[in-house]
């Protein structure tokens, strides 16, 4: 019951994800960039349930992203299967209720995802300045991101608590 | 041998009870990069992994298209476009409104120039009555040789009178109707001025002729006597018996002398220009009654 509603859970944030990412926010006509709301789900699943709900999350958004958004496969597979598990990995060792913590979290995977994004991009065929692309693309996206972690995450958390999931590690545990 | 297979299978099942995870980890991450390899190194022959998911992908991906239509985008870029259309037939109906008017104010800024013109003309020309007319019909194309003025007996016009412009002779009425004239021109073949020299010592005839075009007249059997050199101003001679003395005929253009020696022929050029009437000045007074007090 208990791994049924998760999984329901994390799959109810994919579908919004794209929905969001894809469908929606590339056409509002006035918007620099939109969030990565990939990367908030994979970051916040991984981070809250464990390395293998991190992994499959993060393959599953890799893999939307690589065969509806277009491009190479596995460019986005790889950066976020390894992001999923890696923070699958840490929410093990850390607390998941400390807000310094959650900065952290978002920060660390977006400077990760921008670095590989950087020097993998001309994997893809497109190549970039470094400056430009920090200054254009990587911080406004960062911020996007870390505006909307906070209050996504901490729904997660919330629902999580109320649902009496499982999680890594947190002050109250419900098991 | 079967030794070293049920080892392997024992290690298998280790691992797959320990590390699913990182197996399944590291596996995605050799097939992914296996992926990225074939496809950066093997671009032009794309029968790789990429090309069967986007053809199994791409209906799902047309139809994940149509839906984000759906919810926001062509309609947008529809709308703006139909607001861009409208706004330039308005900005058209607007500039065809405007050219209308600048057509009128361009009109009626000549018509101004013309008029005073006129009235300049008729300053000199004081001590003769005269009545504006304009030009309503042609019956030449390009030059006025016979046209139709808007004035006609109701106005007091009569046959004889003279038609002039500020700038000279145009030619004289020959034929009245009730509410229109026709004017001849002196160009008109065959068409005959008397006309003397500014200072009134010189007389000689000219004529109108349809080979020398529309600015020239012909000047024929002058007596070899009669001065006459290029660009002297000739205007309506006393002697004339329709026109009134003292009108601006023209100037001399070329003077030859005849073979015989006895007489001089050459052409003089208009002062008007007969390409160009539209409004004229009808002197009122008749040759004729002019006869009776004899003009200086």
């Amino acid at each position: 019951m208990n791994k049924l509603i998760r999984n329901f859970i994390v799959a109810m944030l994919l579908i919004l994800s794209y929905v969001l990412q894809i469908i929606f926010l590339p056409r509002i006509p006035h918007l620099l960039t939109i969030p990565n709301f990939f990367l908030i789900t994979t970051a916040s699943c991984g981070f809250l349930y464990g390395r293998t709900v991190g992994l499959v999350t993060g393959f599953l958004s890799g893999l939307i992203l690589d065969v509806l958004g277009g491009g190479t496969p596995g460019f986005f597979i790889l950066i976020y299967s390894l992001l999923g598990f890696g923070n699958g990995f840490l929410g093990e060792k850390m607390e998941s209720e400390i807000l310094l913590m959650v900065l952290l979290l978002c920060i660390v995977n977006e400077i990760l995802f921008h670095t590989y994004s950087f020097f993998f991009s001309f994997i893809i065929g497109k190549s970039f300045n470094l400056l430009s692309y920090i200054r254009k693309v990587a911080i406004p996206e960062t911020l996007f991101t870390l505006i909307l972690f906070f209050p996504l995450y901490g729904l997660l958390l919330f629902i999580s608590r109320k649902a009496e999931i499982k999680l890594t590690k947190g002050a109250i545990r419900i098991v | 041998m079967e030794l070293v297979w049920e080892k392997i299978k024992e290690f298998w099942k280790w691992l797959r009870l320990h590390f699913t995870t990182t197996v399944a980890l590291i596996l995605i991450v050799i097939s992914s990069v296996i992926m990225m390899g074939v496809n950066y190194f093997m671009r032009p022959t794309t029968i790789t992994v990429s090309s069967f998911i986007g053809s199994v992908m791409t209906p799902f991906q047309k139809g994940f298209n149509e839906i984000g239509n759906f919810f926001y985008g062509r309609e947008e870029e529809k709308k703006s476009l139909k607001e861009a259309e409208e706004y330039i037939k308005e900005l058209e109906k607007e500039r065809d409104a405007l050219n209308i008017k600048i057509n009128d104010y361009s009109s009626l800024a000549r018509e101004n120039k013309e008029l005073r013109d006129l009235l300049n003309a008729k300053e000199k020309l004081v001590s003769y009555d005269t009545k504006a007319a304009t030009v309503i019909g042609n019956s030449g194309i390009n030059v006025f040789r016979r046209f139709t003025i808007n004035l006609g007996s109701e106005d007091g016009m009569k046959v004889n009178m003279n038609v002039v412009n500020r700038d000279g002779l145009i030619g004289i009425i020959t034929y009245v109707g009730l509410n229109y004239s026709i004017v001849t021109s002196v160009i008109e073949d065959n068409a005959s001025v008397a006309v003397m020299t500014k200072n009134g010592h010189e007389n000689c005839i000219v004529k109108g002729s349809a080979e020398l075009g529309e600015s020239k007249l012909l000047l024929e059997n002058v007596k070899a006597s009669v001065e006459l050199e290029e660009d002297f101003a000739l205007v309506t001679s006393n002697i004339s018996d329709k026109y009134l003395p003292g009108i601006m005929v023209g100037y001399v253009d070329e003077i030859i002398e005849n073979k015989e020696g006895l007489t001089k022929r050459g052409t003089v050029k208009t002062a008007v220009d007969f390409t160009r009437i539209k409004e004229v000045l009808v002197i009122t007074t008749l040759r004729e009654e002019l006869k009776e007090t004899p003009n200086e």
